[in-house]
């Protein structure tokens, strides 16, 4: 018996800015060690030297080609909570708006990247089509396509733009219909199940233990999300239901996700339907008072934690973030363990990491 | 001096020219490179559409169609320097993909296109056994692929190479067995006499079974997609030609398309009727040898566009999947076709033997 | 099972002669959407030198320099994050954001945009063809047309 190392990344198709170390045994891998921070920006570190106002471009890009809305948020809710700040309503809703379709813009990159683990790209093209249409909604919303800067301290920085509501809802119609067709060509295919199902099956037990977070815990059959435990913004408004899966295995994960943008439509539906009409920002005075404070929302791969301690200046004390991603690497060397090394690709794609997230 | 040449081969000059067309324009050196072309630019453009997207643009005739790309890639690759890995094995390294586009090559000369009106057929070299000097042929990849594997010293080339080397050893298993049912049904070895013998019903439609085996079988010996874990890039990042730059990476990915265009072929001769089919009249005027080798072409064709869309609706199966589905499903599904084969036979054989 | 596998083959099929999603850009772009944020251009008559924008810029992008016995800031594009900041935050109104994306260059240097530069109006594609996306059939959906 002979143990080969096997290092894969950071320059390999499918580990991006990341490394694992791999001890395998013929065609199993034994044991998979993750080798991070071949991103790290030191954005924790950036954020003590700038303005909390500053602070917005530079924390969006914590989680920056997906989810920059959703991650905006936590930070926003952090301040507004030291500061005891109360956003205009309106504010509140398009604020959700934006981090809903954000969330069904990284789902379906989310799908595609999954796709593209098993040698499908075809469905690796036709969800990065689809999320087009949400970037150019977003686009038409914020101004830009993937970093925004769209949330600012006491509300947003943009109102809605006329027709925007009316041409979300086709888009929306568009996207519920056209997830039929990924059922057809990813989820149903008979392949696919060969690839996907009872690999990497994360148990709930376990996925509790190791302290995952997201849909890849509620795919492991736990009823978790912070939207319905501690909402936040306007959230206890909607009504909307938490996917669950049932084995806990890659297959899983993806179908939690398709399930989520599901929920997301039924929620930005909703949302376009009750916004209210009013201010859309408050003055805020740019000092944040003495304290500490410590919140989390639900983004698209998890849960984000913020943990802020004003000094009572201009710049934030410490911040601390607890990103998502982070949290679910810690699930990949458990769970690949003596498996074929051609499921380590999938594994790691369906857990949906990001090593920028991951390293900050 | 042309004139010498053909006195030692012992033909006379209408021979000689046939000979020279065959070896360098149909069967032989030009066909297999214009397929090759030909089929990398409609893959692209193909797969491109069922993705939804363009494809090649810009390079080419008739409005934005990218329709020479494959030969400036060519050219680019050829222009390219040929790196050879440090503690590769120099001469197994740089002999691989020579050997890879000659054996893939090679396998075309045994193939008949068309029947010649005075009898004899339109091929490059007659044997009566050429079944089996074909998957002898076959036999030989393999080998090439792991010298190039190992000789790389990669480990990716390492890994690629024992996938692409357990991959074709089992699957041919079960096509030599499907093509046993071909054998017992048409009587010979001879691939000419196969598709002689199709000419009242193909071979299809008295062996469904086989033709599917078959299908898979070539489909996995080529390595296309469904079947691509030689190459699969989300693991093993080529596979076993990960080391190979320019020219020699150039030879080895036509190689992968002189494998199609055998396969395709030997999948028309045996299962689909070859040539037969009603003669087009146009055609037909210049010479009975030009209605052949359209059908044949077509039948091809078809073949191909089958097999490529595989890549762009079937995700890979794993190898251990693969395997298994060999020797547990393929090997069971290819010996009921021969039970049938033999069954039935009273029933077929006055179709088949012309009874 | 086999439906499983059959079906993938017409869906493909159908979508292979569908209309492209994707455009031939270079010789087609996209319309911009009313709110797009490209390159910032500023407006020397209306600068005050009040520095505000070099302040609130998070990444140092803006820069004072002196320029017709006034100080105007100096764009580095190189850093800007497109942010929005400096123009909202502008007393005067000198700044806006443009269209303009393209401004790749050969050299660091030359993405720093000199106050006479940074106020030259953008070149505008605007007047090239354009197309935008649009939902086409209710049934396959999209298409920029």
């Amino acid at each position: 018996m002979s143990i080969m190392k096997l290092s894969i990344g950071p320059q390999h198709p499918i580990s991006a800015h990341f490394r694992f170390l791999l001890d395998v045994d013929g065609d199993v891998v034994l044991k998979l060690e993750p080798d991070v921070g071949y991103t790290h920006r030191g954005i924790e570190k950036l954020a003590e030297k700038r303005t909390y106002l500053q602070n917005l471009p530079v924390i969006e890009r914590v989680n920056s080609y997906c989810d920059s809305a959703g991650t905006m948020l936590g930070y926003l809710e952090v301040i507004e909570e030291l500061m005891g700040l109360e956003v205009p309503e309106r504010a509140k809703y398009l604020r959700v708006i934006a981090a809903e379709l954000n969330r069904i813009a990284s789902h379906l990159y989310a799908a595609s990247l999954f796709s593209v683990a098993t040698g499908l790209e075809t469905m690796l093209m036709w969800p990065i089509n689809d999320r087009e249409l949400i970037l150019d909604l977003l686009e038409r919303l914020t101004g830009q396509r993937i970093t925004y800067t769209y949330q600012t301290i006491g509300g947003v920085r943009f109102d809605m733009p006329d027709g925007f509501k009316e041409e979300a809802l086709k888009r929306l119609d568009y996207l519920e219909k056209r997830t039929e067709d990924y059922y057809k060509m990813l989820l149903w295919n008979h392949t696919f199940h060969m690839r996907t199902k009872k690999v990497g099956i994360l148990r709930p037990s376990d996925a509790i233990k190791l302290g995952v977070v997201g849909p890849n815990l509620r795919a492991s059959g736990v009823k978790v999300d912070v939207r319905k435990d501690e909402p936040y913004e306007v959230y206890d408004r909607f009504d909307f239901s938490i996917p669950t899966g049932k084995n806990g295995d890659s297959y899983d994960r993806l179908e939690v996700r398709f399930k989520e943008v599901g929920q997301s439509i039924n929620i930005l539906r909703q949302a376009l339907k009750d916004i209210p009409k009013g201010p859309i920002k408050k003055w805020v005075p740019p000092i944040v008072p003495k304290g500490e404070a410590y919140t989390r929302v639900e983004a698209a791969r998890g849960e984000f934690g913020y943990h802020l301690i004003g000094d009572g200046s201009m710049k934030p004390y410490r911040l601390k973030i607890s990103p998502p991603s982070f949290r679910n690497l810690i699930a990949l060397p458990h769970l690949c363990q003596n498996i074929p090394l051609a499921d380590v690709p999938i594994i790691y794609i369906s857990l949906d990491l990001i090593p920028m997230d991951v390293d900050r | 001096m042309i004139g010498l040449e053909f006195l030692i081969l012992g033909l006379d000059f209408p021979q000689f020219i046939e000979l020279v067309l065959k070896v360098l324009i149909f069967p032989g050196l030009a066909f297999p490179l214009l397929f090759a072309i030909i089929v990398i630019w409609f893959e692209r453009k193909f797969l491109a559409r069922i993705m939804l997207r363009i494809g090649p643009l810009h390079i080419g005739p008739f409005n934005r169609t990218g329709l020479l790309q494959p030969i400036a890639d060519f050219i680019k690759l050829i222009q390219k320097e040929i790196i050879v890995p440090d503690n590769a094995h120099k001469l197994i390294y740089n002999l691989a993909p020579i050997m890879a586009a000659l054996v893939a090559s090679l396998s075309v000369a045994f193939i008949p296109y068309a029947p010649k009106p005075g009898g004899g057929y339109w091929m490059i070299f007659y044997t009566p056994f050429s079944l089996l000097v074909i998957l002898a042929i076959f036999t030989a990849r393999p080998f090439i692929i792991i010298a190039a594997g190992w000789a790389s010293n990669s480990k990716y080339c390492t890994i690629g190479a024992l996938r692409a080397a357990l991959q074709l050893l089992s699957y041919e298993v079960p096509l030599a067995l499907s093509l046993a049912s071909i054998v017992i049904m048409s009587g010979t070895f001879d691939l000419a006499k196969i598709v002689e013998a199709q000419s009242s019903i193909w071979f299809i439609i008295l062996q469904p079974i086989g033709f599917i085996v078959v299908l898979i079988g070539m489909m996995t010996e080529i390595a296309r997609r469904p079947f691509d874990i030689p190459f699969a890039e989300q693991e093993v990042v080529f596979g076993w030609p990960t080391e190979y730059t320019g020219t020699q990476f150039a030879l080895i990915m036509v190689s992968e398309y002189f494998d199609l265009c055998a396969v395709t072929s030997l999948i028309t001769v045996f299962f689909l009727g070859g040539w037969s089919g009603p003669a087009i009249p146009l055609l037909n005027d210049i010479s009975p040898i030009l209605s052949g080798i359209f059908w044949f072409l077509l039948k091809m064709a078809i073949l191909t566009v089958i097999i490529i869309m595989g890549r762009g609706i079937f995700p890979r199966v794993r190898i251990d999947q693969l395997l298994d589905a060999g020797w547990t499903i393929g090997i069971p599904l290819a010996i009921l076709q021969i039970s049938i084969t033999l069954l039935t036979a009273q029933w077929w054989l006055p179709l088949v033997r012309g009874g | 099972m086999v439906l499983d596998i059959i079906r993938p083959f017409f869906l493909g099929f159908y979508h292979a002669f569908k209309r492209t999603f994707t455009v031939k850009h270079p010789f087609v772009r996209l319309t911009p959407t009313e709110r797009y944020r490209g390159r910032v251009v500023l407006n020397i008559d209306r600068c005050i030198s009040c520095r505000s924008c070099v302040n609130i810029c998070p990444n140092k992008a803006l820069e004072m320099v002196k320029f017709e016995k006034k100080l105007v800031p100096q764009y580095d594009a190189g850093r800007c994050c497109l942010c929005n900041l400096c123009v909202e935050v502008c007393p005067a109104i000198a700044l806006s954001m443009s269209y303009e994306v393209e401004f790749s260059e050969y050299t660091r240097k030359g993405l720093i945009h000199t106050p006479d530069r940074f106020s030259q109006p953008p070149k505008s594609f605007l007047f090239e063809k354009t197309v935008t996306v649009k939902i086409l059939d209710k049934k396959r959906g999209v298409a920029h047309r």
